[in-house]
């Protein structure tokens, strides 16, 4: 009896899932995970000129897993980074729970390395870090890193 | 004694901050690394908590960031206390596990074993924070387990006298119907704030006889009463941040209240009948839930009692189900039906005419009432199994 009763779930269990009793998604859960939004970024002096040719690290963890990129900053002091998003594993995505993602983006300027960001996304939508707006970013290359901006940093909202 | 609430949006933000303690220790920045400003009104009181979490041997391991006390800038004798949910990959230590005992919580009430667990291991940190400069009002914030263990942190603050107001997201139940009316008393039923979205299926665990605690509203619902089942739902910034919005509590209570919750036996069948329709539909849960702690009360066994005898949450339901069935007239007939209506929402609607009195024996109840509970969380099952 117990073991017909055992198969008897198995199958059903089998069967829930088949019809989508339960479903990953829904309105609040993309099917992807963006890790990191793009990002348009302006790296500037204390003064506001901009800080040119200055190399720009951006990283981050979820997890355990790592990774990350570089870009350098163009004559006006603009930089740009992709977005980076990935396909969550079939079984993952039927989890509830958080994990979040630690971002980071550091300058390499002559004076010394500066943590411009330093944020925790811990939704998978895209845009997430500005609220759906997208990040377009303001950041200080000789400034203290500190909470007075958007996340840990030097970076605010860009309002140009 | 009211005391003066977070807004929803604030108490939403820091359940959601307390979360970068998975990825950084300082917890300066953890508070400005979360999205919203809730740094530029509240200051970190002391380190990170750790707390341990697990079960089994695992249950030892500390090395992980759960909780922090934060103090109202320019006004730090407001406090409040910040708890952390699981990750993905330890959820299932938790609510998926039928069997996780029960242990006497505050004032002889009975509490989830595993929740009262991790409560315990903070509790001395957090007690260091509070007690370290004057409090004379305690906010506790959690989502999810965090949820749970916050609704013992502002009992537990609540008996000893403080002014406590508690703000629940997605929480599971945390204990037995004794201890839900234990943190109506002792917080004040004003000052309790449980937000959940119907499609989220973590306040549906553990089943019956563990129960919310008592609100006038039964909670507050965001999000609508359609739509299935979606772990989506359950989070925190992409969900629950979201639906409070800018809102206040008036205002959340009132879009939510569509449905009473203090209706009887029938109301409550009648309910799960048109819902259960569609197999699966997170409303015929909810009702079907609704229907059966009402039948369960008519039954009148003390929950207590049976305790002795029945060695996990399922076979209790089961036990208590029985004797329902076993009783002669509207009770034997309703819990029959209710039987009907749960076969039905698990897509074995022929099994319907099927069922007499005669079969509901205490296995074939228990069966069903477990593949209530898998078709809740059998993904999260395959998905360890799967790993392990």
């Amino acid at each position: 009896m117990e073991r017909w009763l055992a198969r008897g779930a198995a199958v059903l269990l089998v069967l829930a899932v088949s019809f989508g009793v339960i479903t990953a998604g829904g309105p609040a859960m993309a099917k992807e995970i963006v890790l990191f939004s793009a990002v348009d970024g302006r790296l500037v002096h204390a003064d506001g000129s901009p800080a040119t040719g200055v190399r720009i690290s951006r990283n981050w963890r979820r997890g355990s897993r790592e990774a990350g990129d570089e870009a350098t900053t163009d004559g006006t002091g603009r930089f740009a980074f992709p977005e980076i998003a990935e396909t969550p594993g079939f079984f993952a995505s039927l989890l509830p729970g958080s994990e979040p993602t630690v971002q980071r983006m550091t300058a390499h300027a002559e004076s010394g390395d500066v943590l411009l960001w330093q944020a925790i996304k811990n939704s998978p939508e895209r845009h997430a870090e500005l609220e759906g707006k997208p990040t377009k970013i303001v950041c200080r290359v000789d400034a203290e890193p500190g909470d007075g901006g958007l996340y840990w940093g030097t970076c605010v909202a860009d309002q140009d | 004694m009211p005391v003066t609430a977070l807004r929803p949006r604030e108490s939403a933000l820091m359940a959601n901050m307390i979360y970068g303690g998975l990825q950084l220790d300082d917890p300066d920045q953890i508070m400005a690394g979360a999205v919203g400003d809730l740094n530029t009104r509240w200051a970190p009181v002391g380190d990170t908590i750790k707390g341990r979490s697990g079960v089994g041997p695992k249950f030892m391991k500390r090395n992980s960031n759960f909780a922090m006390v934060l103090q109202r800038k320019g006004a730090p004798t407001e406090k409040a206390v910040v708890i952390r949910g699981t990750q993905k990959t330890s959820l299932r230590d938790w609510l998926t596990n039928g069997n996780m005992g029960v242990t006497p919580g505050p004032g002889g009430t009975v509490v989830h074993m595993g929740f009262n667990r991790v409560f315990k291991s903070i509790l001395p940190d957090v007690d260091a924070a509070v007690t370290g400069s004057r409090t004379d009002l305690l906010h506790v914030v959690g989502h999810s387990l965090g949820g749970a263990i916050a609704t013992h942190m502002a009992t537990h603050y609540a008996l000893a006298g403080r002014s406590v107001a508690l703000y629940t997201y997605g929480a599971p139940r945390p204990g037995f119907y004794d201890f839900s009316r234990k943190v109506r008393s002792a917080v004040g039923p004003n000052n309790v704030y449980r937000v959940y979205d119907l499609r989220d299926p973590v306040p549906m665990v553990p089943l019956f006889p563990f129960f919310h605690p008592n609100s006038p509203s039964d909670g507050i619902r965001v999000g609508g009463s359609t739509g299935r089942i979606s772990v989506g739902a359950h989070d925190m910034e992409s969900n629950y941040i979201r639906q409070v919005g800018e809102s206040d509590w008036t205002a959340l209570t009132r879009e939510g209240a569509g449905y009473k919750s203090h209706q009887g036996l029938d109301y409550w069948l009648e309910e799960a009948g048109r819902a259960t329709r569609i197999p699966g539909a997170s409303l015929g849960l909810w009702a079907l839930g609704k229907a059966l702690q009402a039948l369960l009360k008519l039954v009148a066994v003390s929950v207590q009692f049976v305790i002795g005898v029945a060695a996990t949450t399922l076979d209790l339901m089961a036990w208590l189900l029985t004797k329902a069935v076993e009783m002669a007239g509207k009770i034997g007939s309703s819990a029959l039906r209710w039987i009907g209506l749960a076969l039905r929402w698990l897509g074995r609607g022929a099994y319907n005419a099927g069922v007499t009195a005669g079969q509901v024996t205490r296995a074939f109840l228990r069966y069903v009432l477990d593949l209530m509970t898998r078709a809740i969380f059998t993904p999260i099952n395959a998905a360890i199994n799967a790993f392990t």
